[in-house]
């Protein structure tokens, strides 16, 4: 892989190389990144944040779980898996202060002080990208919010991780891997980081079967999105081969046999939309 | 701007998913097997190993890593 000449690729409707597609692709980023989710609300209308809670709620995680969230940028995921756990422990610490009726007034305001309950349960996210970019972009908006506990952000690619075996208890990829160039790699990478019994997630564009909906929708997407790119973004390009890259992206049974490829097990997925975007589970057994 | 302390718990070469050691002095993380290390920019490492820079004194004209 990554030869001077290598074999043909697509970056969108064109024809490139390996090596070609990975710099396109990191030039998109690069270009789009602060304006990134301005133009996801845009485009989608603000349903995307529907998109990402469907799949925090599929999710579930308990307090203590262990995240890695590759291609998550710009934090999206990473703060919504936060809130999550930090309302489940809330949840949990109400449902044992209730149990201890004879609390003198000074042991219930200890019981309120910050880090005595651990807010977080001991809940981590590790933010994974190979665009620095939308990692600073990430990190702005987590300074921003108040998010600084149990996060962390790492610059490395999705085909090659930077992180041990066995470590993760969750997966996420959220529309990244369809501007991943070896999807079997970063799977692959995805089997090896997780631990026994860890769950993989995909959240992506996905294949709309209902013929008069895919008409619409393919309308909406090349005739709106790329000039909603140039008027917001000032880049009509970056926003067509956004475009591009969803037709071209497997769809949902293939993405799915690809994940079995990888070692998971028990790979579903869910369709949101009519299949506008799907969410695709799988378990490292 | 160091790293948090417990990123450096999980990561490993990405070459070689091997441990590597955090060197405060350059704010780098080393591979001591391979002799590269990975730099940390504004607080985050950048575990690309385009971005690894070999810490041998007389540095070989080839890359280290995917080209």
């Amino acid at each position: 892989r990554g030869l001077a000449a290598g074999p043909e690729m697509h970056f969108g409707f064109q024809t490139v190389t390996e090596e070609e597609r990975r710099e396109k692709i990191y030039q998109v980023f690069e270009n789009v990144a602060k304006k990134y989710d301005v133009m996801n609300d845009s485009m989608t209308l603000g349903i995307h944040r529907v998109w990402k809670d469907i799949l925090m709620h599929k999710m579930n995680p308990c307090p203590g779980t262990l995240l890695l969230d590759v291609a998550g940028g710009t934090g999206d995921i990473a703060f919504r898996f936060l809130n999550y756990v930090r309302s489940v422990r809330q949840r949990q610490l109400q449902r044992k202060l209730k149990h201890h009726q004879n609390l003198s007034w000074q042991e219930i305001f200890d019981s309120y002080q910050k880090d005595q309950f651990n807010s977080l349960g001991d809940s981590q996210v590790v933010v994974c990208d190979i665009n620095r970019e939308m990692l600073k972009v990430g990190k702005q908006k987590a300074q921003h919010l108040g998010y600084s506990e149990g996060l962390s952000w790492v610059l490395g690619n999705a085909e090659e991780l930077p992180f041990d075996d066995d470590k993760f208890d969750v997966y996420t990829i959220a529309f990244g891997i369809r501007n991943v160039t070896r999807i079997d790699l970063a799977l692959q990478e995805a089997y090896r980081v997780l631990k026994p019994g860890g769950r993989f997630l995909c959240l992506e564009f996905s294949h709309v079967s209902n013929p008069l909906l895919s008409r619409l929708y393919d309308l909406y997407s090349f005739q709106v999105i790329p000039v909603l790119g140039e008027v917001i973004a000032g880049d009509w390009r970056s926003y067509q081969y956004l475009v591009e890259s969803i037709r071209q992206f497997p769809p949902q049974e293939e993405l799915k046999a690809m994940i079995e490829d990888a070692g998971f097990f028990k790979v579903d997925y869910e369709n949101l939309n009519f299949g506008i975007v799907a969410i695709h589970s799988g378990f490292k057994l | 701007q160091p790293p948090e302390p417990s990123l450096l718990r999980f990561l490993v070469c990405p070459l070689s998913k091997r441990p590597l050691r955090y060197e405060e002095a350059t704010n780098e993380l080393i591979n001591e097997e391979l002799g590269i290390a990975y730099p940390i920019i504004d607080g985050i490492p950048n575990m690309v190993p385009e971005a690894a820079r070999r810490t041998h004194r007389k540095a070989p004209a080839e890359g280290s890593g995917r080209p």
